[in-house]
């Protein structure tokens, strides 16, 4: 099956980036070989702007400030502590929270229900 | 590969990120050497991004605290760091963008600290680049810049902007196609 130029361009542009020649094209692409053209052109020609050294610092110190850790994380804190990273299940963690909030909204539903009948 | 592109890790490296990053999960002062790896290469993306230092500061510093927000609950997918902060920053630059007139491509401004962009931008191949990759889309800026200052294949490409690698090699064959037609008129390339 031939492949289209974007097909054609994109697996030269790949050969490159790993430094293998992309010799695979024929000296009839021309289209995808002056488009390798402007893209060795760029390669060359972009530079890498670093991060000025005293934005750089501030934001690392800025980054570094304690912050608190939101209300539902203290929550879980101590669950957190004796449960290691790797038998986390966030999936069942989600579940387990979900069930939960829709045994407490059964709950209030069925007290206010109770409510309005003894009310009545 | 050019030696501004981002470094491909090797396996060891990769579990060696994968080890900070825990360790960042566990104790926030860790964040520091993610911070230290990848920011002169967030900022760059951003500086070519938006073409000024102020704004690229501004797009860092958010892609920044959105990771160090959001690194509890990262999930190591065997990909490096930085995908998730190009990631982040595009979709900072692409908001910022449509809140206007914020990011609007401007022509090169001074810094406060001499870098290697001045150098770059008072030379004609600078100033020429810089006015070419400002008149393309963003879409199809990220992609150029991921590949060819972040050092990113197309697959690669592909999983920061969570699109299908199809539309990654149609939105750089487009953008190239522009670039030499820029570059063509500007008489740069034949």
């Amino acid at each position: 099956m031939t492949r289209s130029a974007e097909d054609r361009l994109a697996a030269a542009l790949d050969r490159g980036q790993v430094g293998s020649p992309s010799d695979t094209l024929g000296e009839d692409d021309a289209e995808v070989l002056e488009l390798l053209e402007t893209a060795g052109y760029l390669r060359e020609n972009i530079i890498r702007v670093p991060a000025p050294a005293s934005f750089r610092s501030e934001l690392r110190d800025w980054l570094a400030q304690p912050r608190p850790a939101p209300w539902w994380r203290r929550l879980m804190e101590p669950a957190r502590r004796r449960i290691p990273r790797a038998a986390r299940r966030p999936a069942l963690g989600a579940a387990i929270g979900l069930g939960a909030a829709a045994a407490i909204l059964v709950g209030v539903i069925a007290i206010r229900r109770r409510r309005l009948a003894s009310a009545a | 590969m050019h030696p501004n592109a981002m470094k491909r890790l090797s396996p060891a490296e990769l579990e060696d990120e994968r080890r900070l990053i825990e360790a960042a999960q566990e104790d926030g002062a860790r964040f520091g050497e993610l911070y230290e790896r990848y920011v002169d290469a967030i900022y760059s993306f951003s500086y070519h991004h938006t073409g000024s230092h102020q704004q690229a500061e501004e797009v860092t510093a958010e892609t920044f605290e959105r990771a160090l927000k959001h690194l509890p609950g990262y999930r190591w997918r065997g990909v490096p760091y930085g995908a998730l902060l190009y990631r982040v920053a595009a979709s900072v630059v692409s908001r910022q963008r449509r809140r206007a007139p914020f990011l609007e491509l401007r022509e090169a401004q001074p810094s406060t600290e001499a870098g290697p962009e001045e150098a770059w931008l008072s030379a004609d191949t600078g100033r020429t680049l810089r006015s070419a990759l400002a008149r393309l889309p963003d879409d199809q800026r990220t992609v150029l810049l991921l590949r060819f200052e972040g050092g990113m294949r197309n697959a690669e490409i592909a999983r920061v902007l969570a699109r299908s690698e199809g539309a990654v090699k149609a939105l750089t064959f487009r953008a190239i196609t522009a670039l030499r037609a820029t570059l063509s008129r500007e008489e740069v390339l034949s």
